[in-house]
């Protein structure tokens, strides 16, 4: 975590319109709002775009951050709902449902297997871990997102909750569910 | 009847024990249970293997999409162009106003009015009627003839007029 000090200052720059306060902002948190866009969206591409929007959006409106949540807390919150916007966005254009369930790494993942991994590898870990993304793929939108924040980013119910705006017993039953499900699909 | 909804109640596909529910269980993993309760539970799991089962599957959820998300996903992000993302996102940061607006895009722009330039350079040039008479004329006028000497001022031809009056 960035220490606030430092995070205040560059909230000051940002409002001020420095330039290299940008790039600061962008090389400090681009990878960890990629990590969380491509946790929700599967989709790498997209995940690219949603984060390019989200700094553009930070751009724009940082005179109205308030630090309430932290800047980290922010740009998360601004990510997910740029996420959610992108995927409903495709559910309109009918892409979502009849894009392939397959993760866009699944050419990459077996790929690289076929030629150099061995047997026992092709059915170890690395299958477990395309099937869990695949699984994730058809969780709900609502659990795959409480799931993603939960074991990507490590928020308690709490943190969720405030993030989401639902109550703290609707993260714990969507947590569940989301594992639940993911061990059906995986079982199949 | 058991009313304590930390119980199972219903059966499970994946759990044999009846005393604890797997909602229970999924949110001991992620540490959310209160202290008496993670107490009793852990306790339990040194005795049942089904629940131990249950939160050893919990957890290896988390770190397979840990694992997967660290290595494909950094993998992909490693090749994301951080300068260029960067500099198209600096183009957004510019400052707005009159000199923003100014010197946004300013070498395109300098690019453009040196062309505009250029065309019109060509156009006042090209296109214009050249400076001067079309010939060189020289004439010699009697009462009877006339006779002019014209010779082109670019190819040089000499062109001889004569008219009698």
């Amino acid at each position: 975590m960035a220490d606030p000090i430092e995070e205040q200052e560059l909230v000051n720059r940002l409002k001020k319109g420095q330039q290299w306060a940008y790039q600061v902002l962008v090389t400090r948190y681009q990878d960890r709002l990629l990590k969380i866009a491509y946790g929700i969206t599967l989709d790498m591409e997209e995940s690219r775009e949603v984060v390019q929007d989200v700094f553009v959006s930070v751009f724009k409106h940082i005179h109205s951050f308030r630090g309430e949540a932290g800047l980290w807390g922010w740009l998360r919150k601004i990510t997910i709902n740029a996420c959610l916007n992108w995927k409903r966005k495709w559910k309109r254009r009918f892409k979502w449902h009849h894009t392939s369930l397959e993760p866009d790494n699944d050419h990459l993942l077996y790929g690289a297997q076929k030629d150099s991994a061995t047997p026992e590898s092709i059915l170890g870990e690395k299958e477990g871990e395309t099937d869990l993304v695949r699984a994730i793929h058809k969780l709900p939108e609502k659990n795959r997102l409480v799931f993603v924040l939960n074991t990507l980013e490590g928020l308690s119910y709490e943190e969720i909750a405030q993030t989401l705006r639902i109550r703290k017993g609707t993260v714990a039953s969507r947590l569940f569910h989301a594992r639940k499900q993911i061990l059906a699909s995986l079982n199949h | 009847m058991d009313d304590n909804p930390r119980h199972k109640e219903n059966g499970s596909m994946t759990q044999q024990c009846s005393k604890y529910t797997e909602e229970f269980i999924s949110r001991f993993v992620d540490n959310e249970l209160d202290p008496v309760g993670t107490m009793e539970f852990s306790s339990h799991l040194g005795d049942c293997q089904d629940c131990a089962e249950v939160v050893a599957k919990f957890q290896k959820l988390g770190t397979l999409f840990n694992t997967h998300i660290n290595t494909h996903a950094a993998r992909q992000i490693a090749r994301v162009s951080r300068v260029d993302m960067a500099t198209t996102l600096l183009d957004y940061a510019k400052p707005t106003g009159i000199f923003g607006r100014m010197t946004d895009h300013l070498y395109i722009k300098l690019a453009s009015l040196t062309a505009v330039a250029a065309l019109l350079i060509l156009a006042v040039f090209q296109g214009a009627p050249p400076v001067g008479p079309s010939a060189i004329v020289k004439s010699l006028d009697t009462n009877a003839s006339s006779v002019m000497i014209i010779e082109t001022i670019k190819e040089k031809h000499t062109i001889i007029w004569f008219s009698e009056t």
